[in-house]
């Protein structure tokens, strides 16, 4: 008869339960792409924001994946510059002196197997060191192109699934150029790590104001119940930008607004604001809701409900600016679009006949990005001397520069006669919070060291918004260019705001863009 | 009398008054935000809670007036300082102080204040001078700077959603005293300064916490080793403390001991645990430095966690937590009070 004894137990953490915010395990961040742009500009800053914020492990590693001639020294050097240059804080020698000796690096080709094996005994190497395992998280801040190779070598290493001790995967937009090969690359890295070890990163879901959507609609009485058909007329989404494509040519010609930015970034609003309540604030729950939300959008008629255009020369803030054709390594019959804006219908009880209209464009006259609920005139008009009927209530939601929401209600201006004029609610995250919100990459960059997957997209919502602007892909690239206005994106001076079809999208249903 | 001056991108409008009414000072507060409002700057008012200050007679003038001066800038708040003085009546000075936006479109914020100073009889009532005062609709908190309390504590409490105290202020053999007022408040509601500025440090234990050798050794431990400044004093106490009724021990005997303080606390199990609060290694060190369980030959060390200072953010948390529960303190401090014999 066996004699096998009961493992003793381990009593529980006892502080746990007085702290508020719980620091994420020891790890180790694995960054591909450790000299790129966006880890200059924004990761490295993180990082170091995330330091002096006093969320970090005790046990914390940096380890840059790099493909030019940086060793430790020299990268730590240019991490340095980075992180001065635009971290959020000042950078503090006392703060970066703890920071520095954390930062390796590893050199090699992301589609050799050595590089990986050399990643994971570097990895083994800083465990024993430090003499306990820490978690491990790989952020591709590179080409989508090397997504899926670098997955594999992940996985061949050891590092992908079953990986003990425990891997993530971080992988930043575009998740492929269609939906066929969003699936493909969805297929490459599901057959190297489990989709809860994946943490696709679309950094508008960071931002303040984004999440604020979610506490404005759930966390107050007052617009759930006003969510629907019958008291919202329709909504649009606009993402603008005054800039051109500086050097993006290379990118942003294979690219165009719609991929760029409508399949993403302006989807993931519309999936915020057309999302059921989740139960909880849980992230399968929260993702369960938004791909429930876009698989409801109706098929689009790309020449009903689709609009492609395209900057030329022109004049923004005082200074005179080339047409999209005309700038760097862009070839002089590119088609692609700088302007796209949809017409998207919900197809469910709550949002029956309730228009969503998407824009994007670049070279508009200003950067905004902005969600406005118009609300449905009032049904009877009491005021009968008034020239013009109240305008209709409207909620502005501000995503960026200004992060804020606004409600646009009537009020009577002051004197004897009844006249009304529309004013304005307004909520600034920068006066009523005065303390700074963190970076978006911050809080995503916190998020994903704690495994904390809500603002993170899941496969199944990259392909659902695939799914809805796929034909419209594809109708813009089988029109023959020499066709008369499907055939090219429909030019628009840079500086104003966007090719004339956008607006006739709108009057045809009566409405007009917000201006900007 | 009313004044605008605007210097270095800010502007002030002020009015002073003797032996007012409280009707009056409300009036002349609507009067200097509408005034404000029709200069056009484009000021968004700040306001997400009154901010009631009841200072004892300890706290210097200028030392809360330095306080108050850059408050504008870390919280929003309408803030209504109460004060005493030995004439019997009411003087007012009500002060507008906005930040003028930087840009075409731009919003600056505004924040105002109102310092009423009078009587102790009239501090007694002092609820009936502040209500009409309050933004209907926020929060309201009540600051207690200083270790002597004010007459217009009991009123204003009543008012107030939460407490806001800093208990760092003592040190030495001021400290229980300091413990002890905070225990006289409904703990529920009291925000100690130097209970929020551990944070960072009660994130770190509890993260050590999680590994099952750190957790079976708590089960052992002899000694408690912190290591602080003297201006760190209370908030390393605090922590001892919730670290100590955490692990389910009783602190039998707290003491103050030359820089520091000793003591000895019990285990649930029957073993004695030393305590012992010394001043930092390095004398230039500022804040808590060091913390160590010792068990046997083993324990369980912890430097200062790596992080910029957070000295004004404890006091901006602590505004901020009106409808926040700060679980963890009410045990810290009734072990810490039975150890220094209830003070």
């Amino acid at each position: 008869m066996s004699t096998a004894q009961a493992p003793v137990a381990v009593p529980a953490n006892p502080f746990a339960q007085d702290v508020d915010e719980r620091l994420p395990p020891p790890s180790t961040l694995v960054l591909f792409g450790a000299t790129g742009d966006l880890a200059a500009r924004k990761l490295l800053p993180a990082v170091y924001d995330l330091l002096a914020d006093g969320r970090l492990p005790e046990r914390f590693r940096l380890l840059a994946v790099v493909r030019g001639t940086y060793d430790d020294a020299s990268f730590r050097t240019h991490a340095r510059e980075a992180i001065d240059a635009h971290a959020r804080r000042d950078l503090d020698e006392r703060l970066w002196s703890a920071l520095e000796p954390r930062i390796d690096v590893v050199s090699g080709d992301y589609g050799s197997p050595e590089l990986f094996e050399a990643l994971a005994a570097r990895l083994d190497a800083g465990d024993r060191e430090d003499g306990a395992p820490s978690q491990r998280l790989f952020y591709l801040a590179i080409s989508p192109a090397f997504f899926a190779d670098t997955a594999r070598g992940l996985c061949a290493a050891g590092l992908g699934r079953g990986a003990d001790p425990p891997t993530r995967l971080l992988i930043e937009k575009p998740f492929g150029h269609d939906l066929a090969s969003a699936r493909e690359l969805n297929a490459a890295i599901e057959a190297a790590f489990d989709e809860q070890q994946v943490f696709r990163i679309d950094h508008y879901l960071g931002k303040e104001t984004v999440q604020n959507l979610l506490v404005l609609r759930f966390g107050n009485g007052i617009f759930e119940p006003l969510w629907n058909r019958t008291a919202i007329d329709h909504v649009q989404i606009t993402v603008a930008e005054d800039l051109g494509i500086g050097r993006r040519a290379g990118y942003y010609d294979r690219a165009g607004a719609l991929r760029d930015v409508i399949q993403n970034h302006a989807l993931q609003l519309l999936s915020l604001v057309a999302m059921e309540p989740p139960a909880s604030f849980d992230a399968q729950l929260v993702r369960d809701e938004k791909a429930k939300a876009l698989r409801a959008v109706r098929a689009l008629d790309p020449a009903r409900d689709a609009v492609r255009g395209q900057y030329t020369a022109g004049w923004l803030a005082g200074e005179q600016v080339p047409g999209y054709r005309e700038e760097e390594d862009v070839p002089a019959d590119s088609r692609t679009e700088t302007y796209a804006a949809l017409r998207v219908e919900v197809d469910n009880w709550r949002w029956a006949g309730v228009p969503f209209y998407l824009r994007s464009g670049k070279r508009l006259p200003l950067r905004t990005t902005e969600i406005a609920i118009a609300f449905k005139p009032v049904p009877h008009q009491p005021f009968r001397d008034l020239d013009a009927p109240p305008p209709p209530n409207e909620l502005v939601i501000s995503v960026q520069p200004n992060e804020g929401a606004t409600l646009q209600v009537a009020a009577k201006m002051p004197g004897t006669a009844l006249r009304m004029r529309p004013v304005q609610m307004d909520f600034q995250y920068g006066t009523s919070f005065l303390r700074e919100s963190p970076e978006a990459y911050e809080r995503l960059l916190h998020d994903a060291l704690l495994g904390d997957a809500t603002l993170f997209t899941r496969a199944d919502e990259v392909e659902a918004a695939w799914e809805i602007v796929d034909p419209v892909l594809s109708a813009w690239a089988a029109a023959p260019p020499a066709e008369p206005v499907v055939g090219q994106p429909e030019p628009y001076p840079a500086g104003t705001s966007g090719p004339a079809s956008a607006d006739a999208l709108l009057a045809r249903d009566g409405r007009a863009w917000r201006p900007l | 009398m009313s004044a605008l001056a605007g210097v270095d991108g800010r502007e002030r409008s002020e009015w002073r008054g003797e032996d007012v009414s409280a009707a009056e000072v409300a009036e002349r507060l609507l009067a200097l935000n509408r005034e404000h409002a029709r200069h056009e700057h484009g000021h968004a008012a700040t306001r997400t809670l009154n901010l009631l200050v009841a200072p004892g007679d300890d706290v210097a003038r200028e030392r809360l007036a330095a306080q108050l001066a850059g408050l504008a800038d870390r919280h929003p708040s309408r803030t209504i300082v109460v004060r005493e003085h030995a004439a019997p009546r009411l003087d007012a000075h009500v002060a507008i102080d906005c930040t003028i936006g930087s840009r075409a479109g731009g919003a600056g914020h505004c924040h105002d204040m109102a310092l009423l100073v009078a009587d102790a009889e009239r501090l007694r009532h002092a609820d009936s001078l502040v209500r009409p005062l309050r933004v209907a609709g926020l929060p309201t908190v009540l600051w207690l700077p200083g270790l002597r309390a004010s007459d217009a504590q009991a009123p204003l409490a009543a008012l107030a959603q939460a407490f806001v105290l800093d208990s760092g202020v003592a040190s030495g053999a001021a400290l229980p005293a300091a413990f002890a007022r905070a225990a006289a408040l409904e703990l529920e509601r009291v925000r100690d300064v130097a209970w929020l500025r551990l944070a960072r440090w009660r994130r770190h234990v509890a993260a050590r916490f999680d590994e099952p050798d750190a957790r079976r050794l708590l089960e052992r431990v002899e000694r408690v080793e912190l290591r602080a400044c003297a201006s760190h004093q209370a908030s390393a106490l605090l922590l001892a403390g919730w670290i100590a009724a955490r692990a389910g021990w009783t602190i039998e005997r707290l003491t103050p001991a030359g820089n520091g303080w000793e003591g000895c606390a019990r285990r649930p199990d029957g073993g004695a645990v030393a305590l012992v609060l010394g001043a930092p290694e390095q004398p230039e060190r500022t804040g808590i430095h060091a913390l160590a369980l010792h068990a046997g030959e083993q324990a369980v060390a912890l430097r200062a966690p790596v992080a910029a200072p957070d000295a004004a953010r404890a006091f901006a948390a602590a505004l901020g937590m009106f409808d926040t529960a700060t679980p963890g303190y009410a045990p810290a401090l009734a072990a810490l009070l039975a150890g220094m014999g209830g003070a």
